[in-house]
């Protein structure tokens, strides 16, 4: 009834140009009503525009069909070397741009908190060493989770480290305690404790020597 | 906040850390908020669920598997550096798409840029900027088995105006919604639905050309 008011205004009649953008919306699944019937009516009389549908809608089944390459094996590798861990550090950038400028530093801020922490009991957890990707820090407690490896050493102070995983260095205690579960063969570097004694502060200055070594 | 360390001393205060294998309920929010504040292994976890994805679009973008994995990188290297700005309000993918789908679109602008340069230089020769792009380049291992058909489909897509494929790749190769395409490339729907007429309009050319509807 309705199509039949609007064919007689000739509001109902499409071309095939308009006809053209009435298939792309019907794809789209955007097409309703009036221009839903006005497309069927015209493609019931039009071979070129119900063609036109055939090929679109086998272009789209081909477009969907296409296979996905395999993704490399080593692509996660990749990503992670490529994201700088501490890029939010700036302290971390500083210290890698100036390794000497960051030892002594280091050495200010050692000889400075070793001062109050002889007469403070409560003092900050500090963990130091060369293989913490893996720890994880909680409260004053250092954990080396299960299934992970420590490539390196450890220096814990003022907190307690629970070894889950492996140390394949040794970790050295300063008024810390270790807390090792199932087998204590997990530090192969063996434990050393320190505590706070003139002991301490020898560790810590040649500690410091140790830094322009390696550097 | 794991650090990584070589002999230097790091004062730790924060209290909240999160260990590979620990996470009990690990939907993407979780995973997300956690990376947000600096967790490794959530930010670890955030490249296994997507780098699929991110890849494929790189592929399709820009037809090459060295530089599927070059954006890839790069997408995952600005979603670390950015991850702070992002606002959880919104879909996470719609997020981690634009970035890499806007990396795809610089390279390639960068590309036709070059080519363009070329043409002046070999001008006359008639040769198709396009042609001389590294194209599918699977080692022989990894080959697919593909159809004469589907090595056509691949080459039209490749030859889409960077301003269609986006769009088509997103709708076929993706699977998202108009709506979700305009978020991800900052347009009205009204501007993707147009895109997405043109560029089936242009593969259904290229394919009709090839015999293949
Ligand atoms: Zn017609």
């Amino acid at each position: 009834m309705n199509e039949r008011v609007l064919t007689l205004k000739g509001v109902g009649k499409v071309n095939c140009k308009q006809v053209n953008s009435l298939l792309h919306e019907y794809l789209d699944g955007d097409l309703t009503g009036v221009k839903l019937h006005q497309l069927s009516h015209h493609l019931d009389t039009c071979s070129n525009c119900k063609e036109n549908l055939v090929q679109l809608e086998k272009t789209e089944a081909l477009t969907r069909s296409l296979p996905k390459s395999p993704v490399p094996d080593d692509l996660s590798n990749k990503i992670m070397d490529a994201i700088p861990m501490n890029s939010g550090n700036r302290w971390m950038r500083w210290a890698k741009q100036y390794p000497a400028m960051a030892a002594a530093a280091v050495f200010v801020i050692i000889m400075t908190g070793s001062l109050f922490a002889i007469n403070e009991p409560d003092s900050k957890l500090i963990v130091s060493g060369s293989g913490m990707e893996y720890v994880v820090i909680k409260d004053n407690q250092v954990i080396v989770p299960e299934g992970q490896t420590v490539n390196g050493d450890l220096v814990v102070e003022n907190g307690e480290i629970i070894v889950e995983g492996t140390v394949n260095g040794k970790v050295t205690l300063i008024d810390s305690e270790i807390n090792l579960l199932a087998s204590a063969e997990k530090v192969a570097g063996g434990v050393t404790h320190i505590d706070q004694t003139l002991d301490w502060i020898w560790y810590k200055i040649s500690g410091f020597f140790d830094l322009f070594k390696k550097e | 906040m794991l650090k990584r360390s070589s002999k230097i001393l790091i004062t730790l205060e924060h209290s909240n850390h999160y260990a590979g294998g620990i996470v009990v309920d690990s939907t993407e929010v979780k995973i997300i908020k956690l990376a947000k504040r600096g967790n490794h292994q959530a930010f670890s976890d955030l490249v296994d669920l997507y780098k699929n994805k991110i890849y494929h679009l790189g592929y399709r973008m820009l037809g090459n598997k060295q530089e599927a994995e070059d954006i890839t990188q790069e997408t995952f290297l600005r979603v670390y550096k950015s991850i702070h700005k992002y606002d959880a309000k919104y879909k996470f993918s719609t997020w981690i798409f634009r970035i890499g789908t806007n990396l795809c679109i610089d390279r390639l602008r960068k590309r036709k840029n070059a080519f363009s340069l070329d043409a002046e230089t070999i001008e006359g020769e008639g040769i198709d900027g396009y042609d001389i792009l590294p194209s599918e380049d699977d080692s022989p291992d990894q080959q697919l088995i593909i159809s004469e058909t589907q090595r056509h489909v691949r080459k039209a897509i490749d030859k889409l105006p960077e301003k269609y494929k986006s769009v088509i790749v997103l709708r076929y190769l993706h699977d998202l919604s108009l709506q979700e395409i305009g978020d991800i490339l900052h347009m009205p729907v009204t501007t993707v639905k147009t895109r997405v007429h043109r560029g089936r309009e242009y593969l259904r050319k290229k394919l009709e050309h090839g015999n293949l509807l």
